[in-house]
């Protein structure tokens, strides 16, 4: 039970994802980097990244776009043939930095979301929408919900017809097709008759645990702005076409990003408090 | 790794050549009045780039960001006032050009692409006509060489290096130019002594680093791996 307002997070994942992808300095990167750990060690529920491969390929690509397509800069790494299109010329340092620096953005951003993802359940993000809203967004997460599941059973199905000695292959794709359909449409009459069941949408929606807001929310949301507000006026740049070196940041611009780790300090300090009761 | 990576930076920022020698480089302005300023600029690199030799100039510019593609000048000692809405406008610009030889070509580079080494020079012109050149200088007239502004760079500072003041022909270039350099300062001298600023930014950022590692490490250890 991480104890906080699914709206605190949303608050916090917002201030989080602006900072990863505004402050371009390398050390606020490193420090954000830090922060984002420690809030999801302190926050995780036995969830791993499982999507680790795709979250690294999607931070080193940047870089090999820039050093493929950028031929500027003056820290020249190798030179290929004039005459070669795209890749002829020089491929220089400041570009390979340019996309690493990008490619680090991206990454942040990507950890920003697996950290809410571990704290934030989708039904929980479903009870604070507003009511106009709330049946749409009910539909919409159902309807995701049902794309692993199509995909599961396809899965099974094509094991089943191997296990029967079936090639599989593209023209088996008509037999294959409609045992996953069938599946489908039966599993998602299934979710009408349960939404039906638990009475979807005949009057207004209760609530059977409501979220509360508490000191620690307002102490989030609090760092939130703070992060927030330091992004947005005094942004920290890095250009390594400019200045291969990046430059220190300023001591209060570092001091305001630590406010993002509030989350970790809370959570801690509450797990505690639980531990020193039992 | 994040220490290793942290002195490594470090490394870099502070690994910059203490004792080098003085480069000159020339800088001429021609305004869309016909008033020419020109600027020498002194540097202990063995290259600048150009949009470095305007910010070192002294002179006051304006300049937007395009990411990769460096920096567009949108102004430059006043001209044009205000700066456009969107940096270049549909008339007259600033137009980019370096001294090869005896006679000005214009540049095929932006001005943070384009690299000037000692003795060169780059020259902008504001109008709005195309094929426009730039009266002839030299480096060394531009330079005076009789006040050698070497001396006034001490070798204990040489991470700062200093745009120096020179004459030049146009009588309306100030003499006063210092200023202006965006190079790497390790500490910045701006905070009175207090506890902080004397780890500076760098304290900060390790302290803040070793607080989060441990809060981290109190919480895998009270939960277990």
């Amino acid at each position: 039970m991480t104890g906080l307002n699914p709206l605190t997070w949303c608050a916090w994942a917002l201030a989080a994802i602006a900072a990863a992808l505004v402050e371009r300095s390398p050390y606020l990167q490193l420090l954000l980097l830090a922060i984002l750990l420690t809030v999801w060690i302190a926050a995780r529920h036995d969830r791993s990244i499982g999507y680790w491969r795709a979250v690294l390929a999607l931070g080193l690509l940047p870089i090999l776009f820039s050093l493929v397509f950028s031929r500027f800069g003056t820290h020249v790494l190798f030179r290929l043939p004039k005459d070669l299109p795209v890749i002829g010329g020089a491929w220089t340092l400041e570009a390979a930095l340019y996309g690493a620096s990008t490619g680090a953005a991206l990454l942040l951003a990507m950890l920003v979301f697996a950290v809410a993802q571990s704290t934030l359940r989708t039904a929980d993000l479903l009870a604070v929408l507003p009511r106009p809203l709330y049946r749409l967004g009910t539909l919409v997460a159902l309807a995701l919900a049902l794309v692993p599941q199509a995909l599961a059973s396809l899965q099974a199905v094509s094991d089943t017809r191997r296990l029967r000695g079936l090639r599989s292959g593209w023209r088996t794709a008509l037999g294959l097709l409609l045992p996953v359909l069938l599946t489908t449409l039966e599993r998602a009459l299934q979710y009408a008759e349960s939404l039906d069941a638990r009475g979807f949408g005949s009057q207004r929606r209760t609530r059977y645990r409501p979220s509360r807001w508490g000191l620690a929310d307002g102490l989030v949301l609090l760092g939130a702005t703070v992060t927030l507000a330091a992004t947005i006026l005094a942004p920290s740049g890095y250009d390594p076409y400019l200045q291969l070196a990046p430059t220190l940041p300023q001591t209060a611009l570092i001091g305001l990003l630590v406010p993002l780790s509030f989350p970790a300090w809370l959570l801690a300090a509450s797990r505690r408090h639980a531990l020193d009761h039992v | 790794m994040a220490a290793v990576g942290l002195v490594g930076a470090a490394a870099v920022v502070l690994g910059h050549p203490a004792h080098a020698a003085v480069h000159r480089a020339g800088l001429v302005i021609e305004h869309a009045s016909g008033r020419l300023v020109t600027r020498c600029v002194t540097f202990v690199e063995d290259h600048i780039s150009g949009f470095a030799l305007i910010q070192r100039s002294g002179l006051s510019y304006q300049a937007q960001s395009y990411g990769s593609m460096g920096q567009a000048i949108c102004q430059v000692d006043g001209e044009p006032s205000p700066v456009l809405a969107n940096c270049l406008g549909t008339g007259p610009y600033w137009q980019y050009l370096h001294r090869a030889g005896t006679r000005w070509v214009p540049s095929q580079l932006g001005a943070s692409e384009w690299i000037l080494h000692d003795g060169d020079m780059d020259g902008w012109h504001y109008t709005d006509r195309a094929g426009q050149s730039l009266p002839a200088f030299t480096v060394e007239q531009i330079c005076a060489p009789p006040s050698r502004p070497a001396a006034s760079t001490p070798s204990g500072s040489t991470l700062q290096p200093t745009a120096a003041p020179t004459s030049s022909p146009s009588p309306s270039s100030s003499p006063v130019l210092r200023g202006a350099v965006p190079t790497v300062t390790p500490t910045p001298s701006a905070r009175p002594a207090s506890p902080s600023s004397a780890a500076g930014p760098l304290g900060v950022l390790g302290g803040s680093l070793l607080v989060l590692a441990g809060l981290s490490a109190w919480n895998l250890l009270r939960r277990g791996p």
